[in-house]
């Protein structure tokens, strides 16, 4: 909805009614308006980003803390994770889970989630709370309270998470498989962490994790929505800017994951999936790297859209039924992922040659300016799609100023869509989805047909 | 990674919302020294459109809903029929219909659709559900007109091409294949086959043998009786006025026509005969239970009535949610659905947990549900439930999709233009006693209950609670017939 051009609207509808032409036409091209946001530091090195829009009578309220799976404690994998669950469990001013009572008693909703390299709180609430919500997220960095028995009961939570997101579900071992791609760097832990690391946890480490990464020189607030943007800075600084800038550094990772010089292959056997899957991951590198809009077009010619690559040759040729692909870009250098879940009776080594024969294109073929421009505005209709709520525009701001340091990246993303060349994607190709540089997981299936279809 | 979010609350602490404690200091944050939270300021009202409507001369009903400022144009055609309108033993014919419909057109090979539409940045999607069919696109303004006209083709003139209902079958037989897997989705399947007589029980994808028998002939005579303009309801709703996107539909759909005869309506759905249905799938990781009871149609009275009921059950801080993750630790959630249309309405409480924990669980559920009758709903409790759900439905047609969908759906089920503010109001009326009424009665009858897992960790201590249990090993499961094994 709210950040983008209007005037191409109404000019091409009314002149597009009486001939609704077919898409192969000559198209005008998109323009997709930035977000207008406004930023500041505070003394204490807290970074606040805003974004006034009062199409819908809400604001979206977003803390991401610099910090992930990849900063937890050398064999408590899964602690980032854990102790994002902590933060809902009161401090010296509110009892454990007063977020509920600040959201969704009022008609809002909260959340958290704990990726790689981020952990992010947010709330979407009536904006006439923001002021509440701003002090109870000031309250939970400066004043959280965790006991015995509240982190004994929240660990067992998380475990039943890891039950339930890993274990339940048919396809949940399979990512974490996946991370076989890393021999060095914490990535290759993952986020969710397992049962026996967890149960390692001790209250004193959550003590230490608050104090070494929850801080306002850590973290970045990002409020968009029906507000007024000198108030709520003046908010921000009556809350947020009495709380201080400790000394001690924060602990960064600086493990560099070596180059891969051959393939790594890992196969397992799932008692629960119905179908056979094969993950393909390549190395690539961080977010902030000039390859990274390449390989975003890399991703959406192979996986988005009914005619993208892998679509059109394992789903259409009925080998797949499904296919996806993934540029995972983080903040230390992530994975590009092509995976597909099989036709029954097709096999694992199906789905290899076909995803293979796939990438292999890339590589060995410049792909068609009619297909590059298919790619770049598939690109851009989808970040028109996913920024059309408060909640979806705080979250793209959120994760590019704490990933990359630069919540601007959210409007860069088309002009350097448009930038990129047929060369520039075979370049990246040939770079990087090169099999020496891949890890392979074939997902076996315990029987022929999976563990009791109905018929 | 996320912490569990449904919605929710049982308790509202006094002095976080009163206003007089709050209003006293708005004081900033000093790390260990007590504070308080500073009060709300004047709430700002959600603005609910109304959509206007025209008929065209064909008997399409067309509705436009502006929304200022949108980069997108959205569509959703609503066709009747649905899976209720299968054919006897022969499940999933509407949904192959639907997935086939974008699969080659009038002048277009299905390659062509999709690059057209890819190109475009547009999405084109169909999809049955139990009462109706759905068709929706959208995409950048400027080149909605152009996709909205891949859509029409696409509802006017399928080809149905003998390959593309080979892959078309296959694909729908993966489908289901992997979310039998699941077994949170299987018991919903299993639910939706118990719940109800035919024909609205039936398994919307059908089942891996009723799809591979599907012949082209069922496919092409299902489009012919149920793709017509008459009873149908087609919403646009975008950065457009409501003459350009009625102009817009005359020069698609104007010339859409039916033949043929129009089938009948659905009659309004039967409730089955309640059971106790365990599902052995010994490869489970965790079981799945449901209890589902029949509720309220969308045009019903006490409609309003029923979704406060289950907003007291579900959410974080619901009731379900409180008696089974926050007090004992079962599960990583539990929470309540209520799902009403225009011919068919159940409400279903889910959770899933390990094996052996399956019996205390259910009973713990079946207890939790039956208290909403015998113990009165306090008028804070209800306060906080009801202003979550109203945020819950604000928040759904915040995109323009959302909104769209909405006044569909509204629409079709025989609302009135104004519903979404009309059922905001009828909400708001509801008081606790309402719900004790309605709660007493609808929460009283004989449940329908389905556990999917691992049966040699529960069936014993289900049984000394349940005596009467169907059991049925998943490889037998036949959801195409009421019987539920062939």
């Amino acid at each position: 909805m709210h950040r983008f051009a209007r005037g191409l609207a109404l000019a091409a509808l009314s002149t597009g009614l009486v001939a609704p032409c077919s898409a192969r036409a000559q198209q005008a091209p998109i323009a997709v308006a930035p977000i207008v946001f406004t930023q500041r530091v505070l003394p204490n090195g807290l970074h606040v980003v805003v974004v006034e829009d009062h199409r819908t009578p809400t604001v979206a309220i977003d803390i991401g803390y610099n910090v992930g799976g990849k900063s937890d404690p050398p064999g408590k994998s899964g602690f980032a994770h854990l102790f994002e669950h902590l933060m809902f469990k009161g401090t010296v001013n509110v009892k454990p889970e007063s977020m509920d009572r600040f959201t969704e008693d009022v008609g809002g909703y909260n959340n958290a989630y704990t990726a790689e390299d981020i952990t992010n709180y947010y709330e979407i609430v009536p904006s006439n709370h923001l002021e509440r919500l701003l002090w109870a997220e000031a309250d939970r960095m400066a004043n959280l309270t965790v006991d015995e028995p509240n982190f004994v009961t929240e660990r067992k939570v998380v475990i039943g998470e890891y039950d339930q997101s890993v274990l339940a579900q048919p396809y949940g071992m399979l990512f974490q498989l996946v991370n076989a791609a890393y021999t060095r760097h914490p990535y290759q832990f993952g986020v969710i962490g397992n049962p026996e690391q967890l149960n390692a946890a001790k209250l004193s480490d959550v003590i230490a994790f608050h104090t070494s990464f929850y801080r306002p020189d850590n973290a970045t607030l990002v409020l968009v929505g029906d507000l007024d943007p000198k108030q709520a800075f003046a908010w921000v600084q009556k809350y947020f800017g009495p709380l201080k800038r400790p000394a001690a550094p924060i602990p960064r990772v600086r493990i560099v994951e070596p180059a891969q010089t051959t393939q790594r292959r890992v196969t397992y056997t799932s008692k629960n999936a119905p179908l056979p899957a094969t993950v393909i991951a390549y190395h690539i590198p961080a977010q902030r790297s000039a390859d990274t809009p390449a390989l975003n077009i890399v991703e959406a010619l192979l996986g988005r859209g009914t005619s993208s690559r892998l679509r059109v040759a394992l789903i259409d040729g009925g080998v797949a039924s499904q296919v996806v692909a993934n540029a995972d870009t983080r903040q230390q250098p992530g994975l590009f992922y092509v995976f597909a879940i099989a036709n029954a009776g097709k096999t694992t080594g199906d789905l290899e040659a076909a995803l293979d024969k796939e990438v292999a294109r890339m590589r060995d073929e410049r792909v068609s300016a009619a297909e590059l421009d298919k790619a770049r505005t598939q690109a851009i209709a989808t970040l028109a799609r996913a920024l059309q709520t408060h909640d979806n525009v705080a979250q793209a701001l959120v994760r590019a100023a704490v990933i990359d340091g630069d919540p601007g990246i959210v409007n860069r993303a088309t002009s350097e869509y448009e930038r990129v060349t047929a060369a520039d994607v075979q370049r990246v190709a040939r770079k990087y989805l090169i099999a020496s540089n891949s890890t392979v997981v074939a997902y076996e299936t315990a029987t022929p047909n999976g563990p009791g279809a109905s018929k | 990674m996320k912490r569990t979010h449904l919605s929710a609350v049982l308790l509202v602490t006094a002095a976080l919302v009163g206003a007089g404690a709050a209003r006293a200091q708005e004081s900033p944050i000093v790390p260990g020294a007590k504070s308080t939270p500073p009060p709300p300021r004047p709430q700002r009202a959600v603005r609910y459109p109304t959509p206007v409507q025209t008929t065209l001369p064909n008997g399409l009903r067309v509705l436009a809903v502006r929304v200022p400022g949108s980069a997108l144009v959205a569509a959703d055609l609503a066709l009747p029929g649905g899976a209720a309108a299968d054919p006897d033993g022969a499940p999933g014919l509407a949904a192959l219909t639907a997935s086939l419909i974008s699969r080659g057109m009038g002048h277009r090979s299905a390659k062509e659709v999709a690059v057209a539409l890819d190109a475009l940045g547009a999405t084109l999607n169909a999809s049955a559900t139990t009462e109706r069919t759905d068709i929706t696109t959208d995409a950048l303004t400027a080149r909605f007109p152009a996709a909205l006209a891949i859509m029409a083709e696409a509802v006017a003139e399928p080809a149905f091409a003998p390959d593309e209902l080979t892959l078309a079958k296959q694909r729908a037989s993966s489908g289901i294949l992997l979310a039998n897997g699941s077994p949170s989705n299987l018991a919903n399947l299993v639910v939706q086959r118990a719940l109800f007589a035919n024909p609205f029980g039936r398994p919307i994808s059908g089942t891996v043998r009723s799809v591979a028998a599907t012949q082209r002939d069922a496919v092409v005579a299902y489009h012919r009786a149920y793709y017509r303009p008459s009873g149908s309801v087609l919403t646009i709703g975008g950065d457009l006025t409501p003459a350009q996107a009625f102009a817009l539909a005359q020069h698609l759909f104007g010339a859409w026509t039916a033949s043929g005869p129009a089938p009948a309506p659905l009659p309004t759905a039967a409730p089955a005969t309640a059971r106790v249905i365990v599902v052995d799938q010994p490869a489970a990781g965790r079981t799945a239970i449901a209890v589902a009871r029949p509720a309220p149609l969308r045009t019903a009275s006490d409609w309003a009535a029923a979704s406060i009921a289950n907003s007291v059950l579900s959410g974080y801080s619901g009731r379900l949610n409180e008696e089974i993750r926050v007090k004992r630790g079962l599960s990583y959630g539990a929470s309540s659905t209520y799902l009403s249309g225009r011919y068919a309405a159940g409400t279903s409480a889910n959770t899933l947990v390990e094996h052996a924990k399956a019996a205390e669980a259910l009973d713990v559920m079946l207890t939790t549900l039956a208290s909403l009758g015998t113990a009165p709903v306090a008028a804070d409790e209800l306060g906080t439930r009801r202003t979550s759900l109203l945020g819950g439905i604000a928040s759904s047609i915040e995109t323009t999709g959302g909104l769209v969908r909405a006044v569909t759906a509204n629409a079709f089920n025989g609302l009135p233009l104004g519903a979404l503010g009309v059922s905001n109001a009828a909400l708001t009326a509801v008081d606790p006693a309402a719900v004790t009424r309605f709660a007493s009665a609808s929460y009283a009858r004989p449940p329908t209950i389905v556990l999917v897992g691992d049966a040699s960790k529960f069936l014993d201590a289900v049984r000394k609670s349940h005596p009467d249990v169907l059991v049925v090993k998943a490889t037998d499961l036949d959801l195409a017939g009421e019987q539920l094994t062939r």
